[in-house]
C-alpha cells in the first residue's frame, strides 16, 4: 500500500478550488533572473544616497549609505547611525574600516580580479536553477514610497539561504531584502527607509567623518603567488552540490601580520571562504567548532598546527561540512 | 529537476486554473513523484513569501504567521492519518508548509507515501531552533573569546570582497560589521 494517502485526493482537489491565487507563475524564473541582473547593474551604475535599517531578531540598526558610481568605478561609504560612529569606505582598491571604539583603522586591499565591485554574475540561469527556485511577484508592492518588483529566491536544499528582494521598478535598485531559510522564515532584513537615486554625490561625502588622530592603522595585503609555499598541501574534501572553487589566494592578515591562504567557494549566489594560517601555539587563541553572528556562520579547527576557519553567509551545516573535510595532504 | 511543463501545471493547479481532468492528472503525478512534491512545497512557501509583501513591512516572522494561519484553519482531511504522527512531528510538519490547508494535506500525503520525506521533522524543528538562536544573540559572534571574535570579523571583511551578491548581501554584511555589537 505505497499510496496509502491516495484516498485524500478527492478532498484535496476540493480544497484546492478554494485556494487563493498563487501570484506566481512557473515561467517567471528567467524574468526573475533578469531582475537580478538589473539589480546588479543598478549597484554598479547608479549614484544613491539613503538611510537603511538592518534588522536581525530584536536588533535594529540604522545606517547611511552614500554610493557613487562612474564608468564601472564605484566608491561607497557606510556609516552607522546608532551607537559608535563606525564607518566603512570602500572603492575598487580597498576597504577601510574606521573603528573609533577600538581606536583603529583596518585597511584591506581588494584582491578580487577586476576593478569593479563583485557582481552577482551567477554562472548561468540553468545552473542557478539547480539549486534555487526563482519566482517573480505579480502583486504590486511599495517600499519607501516607490513601486517595486518582488523576486523570491528559495533554495532547493538546506545548504544555502534564500532571498526575498524588492527592486525599484524604475531603476532596479534593491530597496529591501529579506534573507530567508529553506522554510521561508525571515532571518534578517535590510530596507531603505529613505533614498535619493541618481543624485550628484559631493566627493566630500565619501570621506570619513571620524578623526583618525591617535588611531592605529592595520594594513592587509596580498602576497604574490609563489613567494610562500607554506600551505601548498591542503585539500578541501567536500562542498555542497553546486559550490565550486572561485578564488584562491594568499593574503597577509592585517592584525597578526601573517600569511593566510584564502579559498572561496561559490554556487553563484552564496559564497563560503576557507582561511588557513599557521597556528601560533604560544600566543594564539584557537577557534574550534561552530560560531555564528546572525545568519553568518563560521566553523574552526586546528589541523597539523594550522588554524582552519570557514566563514560564510550560509547555514551552520554548510560551514561545518566544508570545515570538517579540510585535510592536510601527507 | 522537474520539467517546465509540469511546473506550469503545478502553478496552474495552485491558481485553480486547471480543468478537472488536468487536475486529476497533476494530483496523480504529485502522489507519484517526490521531486514534484518538493516543487509544490516550495511554491507554497514562495507564495507565502510573496503574499506577505501585501502586509505591513515591519517585523516579519513568517514562521509565526504560518503557525497562526494553521491555528485559523483546522484541517479535517488530515484525520485519517494523524494517528501516525507523534504530536511534535505534526507540529513540525505543519510549520514546514502551511501556506494553505491544501498544502498541509499534500505534505501529509508525503508522510505516508514516502519513507524519506523531503524535510524530516527533526530538520524542520532544528531550523526553527536555529532561527530562535539567531534572534536571541543579536549582532555579535557567539564566542566568549574576544580574540576569536576579532579574527572572525577580519575574516568576514575579507570574505565579503568575494561575495557574488554584492547588491544585497554586500550591504548586509558590511552593515553587520559597522553595527557590530561590542556590548557585554
Amino acid at each position: 500500500m505505497r499510496y496509502a494517502g491516495f484516498s485524500l485526493f478527492p478532498i484535496l482537489a476540493a480544497t484546492l478550488l478554494l485556494s487563493p491565487g498563487t501570484g506566481l507563475a512557473a515561467s517567471t524564473a528567467a524574468t526573475a533572473y533578469d531582475w537580478l541582473m538589473k539589480m546588479n547593474r543598478a549597484t554598479r551604475e547608479l549614484n544613491y544616497d539613503g538611510t537603511f535599517v538592518f534588522q536581525q531578531g530584536q536588533k535594529l540598526e540604522a545606517m547611511r549609505i552614500i554610493h557613487w558610481a562612474d564608468k564601472g568605478s564605484v566608491k561607497e561609504r557606510l556609516v552607522s547611525l546608532n551607537g559608535t560612529a563606525r564607518e566603512i569606505i570602500r572603492d575598487d582598491q580597498q576597504v577601510m574600516c574606521y573603528l573609533p571604539d577600538r581606536k583603529s583603522v583596518v585597511v584591506e586591499h581588494r584582491l578580487a580580479r577586476g576593478k569593479s565591485f563583485p557582481v552577482i554574475l551567477p554562472k548561468r540561469l540553468e545552473q542557478l536553477q539547480k539549486h534555487y527556485e526563482m519566482q517573480l511577484g505579480r502583486m504590486p508592492a511599495r517600499v519607501t514610497g516607490r513601486d517595486t518588483q518582488v523576486v523570491v529566491i528559495l533554495p532547493r536544499d538546506s545548504y544555502r539561504y534564500g532571498y526575498r528582494l524588492w527592486a525599484d521598478k524604475e531603476s532596479g535598485l534593491l530597496l529591501k531584502a529579506d534573507l530567508i531559510d529553506q522554510m521561508g522564515s525571515t532571518l534578517e532584513q535590510f530596507m531603505f527607509t529613505q533614498v535619493n537615486i541618481g543624485v550628484t554625490i559631493d566627493p566630500q561625502e565619501l570621506e570619513p567623518d571620524v578623526s583618525t588622530d591617535n588611531m592605529a592603522w592595520y594594513w592587509g595585503k596580498r602576497i604574490e603567488q609563489g613567494t610562500v609555499t607554506l600551505f601548498k598541501g591542503w585539500s578541501v574534501g567536500q562542498v555542497p552540490s553546486g559550490f565550486v572553487l572561485s578564488n584562491k589566494l594568499m593574503r597577509k592578515n592585517p592584525r597578526r601580520n601573517k600569511p593566510v591562504e584564502h579559498l572561496v567557494y561559490s554556487d553563484g549566489l552564496a559564497a563560503v571562504s576557507i582561511f588557513i594560517e599557521k597556528f601560533d601555539k604560544d600566543g594564539g587563541t584557537a577557534m574550534k567548532g561552530q560560531s555564528s553572528m546572525g545568519a553568518v556562520h563560521a566553523f574552526g579547527d586546528v589541523i597539523n598546527d594550522h588554524q582552519i576557519t570557514v566563514v560564510g553567509e550560509v547555514p551552520a551545516a554548510t560551514v561545518e561540512l566544508i570545515g570538517k573535510s579540510v585535510r592536510a595532504r601527507p | 529537476m522537474v520539467d517546465a511543463e509540469m511546473t506550469e501545471h503545478i502553478s496552474a493547479l495552485m491558481d485553480s486554473e486547471l480543468s478537472e481532468l488536468e487536475r486529476a492528472r497533476v494530483l496523480k503525478a504529485l502522489a507519484r513523484d517526490r521531486d514534484l512534491r518538493e516543487t509544490w512545497e516550495r511554491y507554497h512557501i514562495i507564495r507565502a513569501a510573496l503574499n506577505e509583501d501585501l502586509g505591513p513591512v515591519s517585523s516579519t516572522d513568517l514562521g509565526a504567521r504560518i503557525a497562526e494561519r494553521i491555528g485559523q484553519f483546522p484541517s479535517p482531511e488530515l484525520k485519517g492519518g494523524v494517528h501516525r504522527w507523534k504530536p511534535a512531528m505534526r507540529w513540525a510538519g505543519n510549520l514546514a508548509l502551511a501556506a494553505s490547508v491544501a498544502a498541509v494535506a499534500i505534505l501529509s500525503v508525503q508522510w505516508f507515501v514516502s519513507s524519506e520525506p523531503s524535510w524530516t521533522p527533526q530538520q524542520v524543528a532544528s531550523a526553527r531552533l536555529r532561527q530562535a538562536d539567531i534572534q536571541r544573540r543579536g549582532l555579535r559572534w557567539d564566542t566568549r573569546q574576544p580574540e576569536v571574535a576579532r579574527q572572525l570579523n577580519m575574516y568576514l571583511v575579507e570574505h565579503n570582497e568575494f561575495m557574488p551578491t554584492s547588491g544585497m548581501n554586500g550591504v548586509m554584511s558590511y552593515g553587520r560589521f559597522v553595527s557590530y555589537d561590542n556590548g557585554p
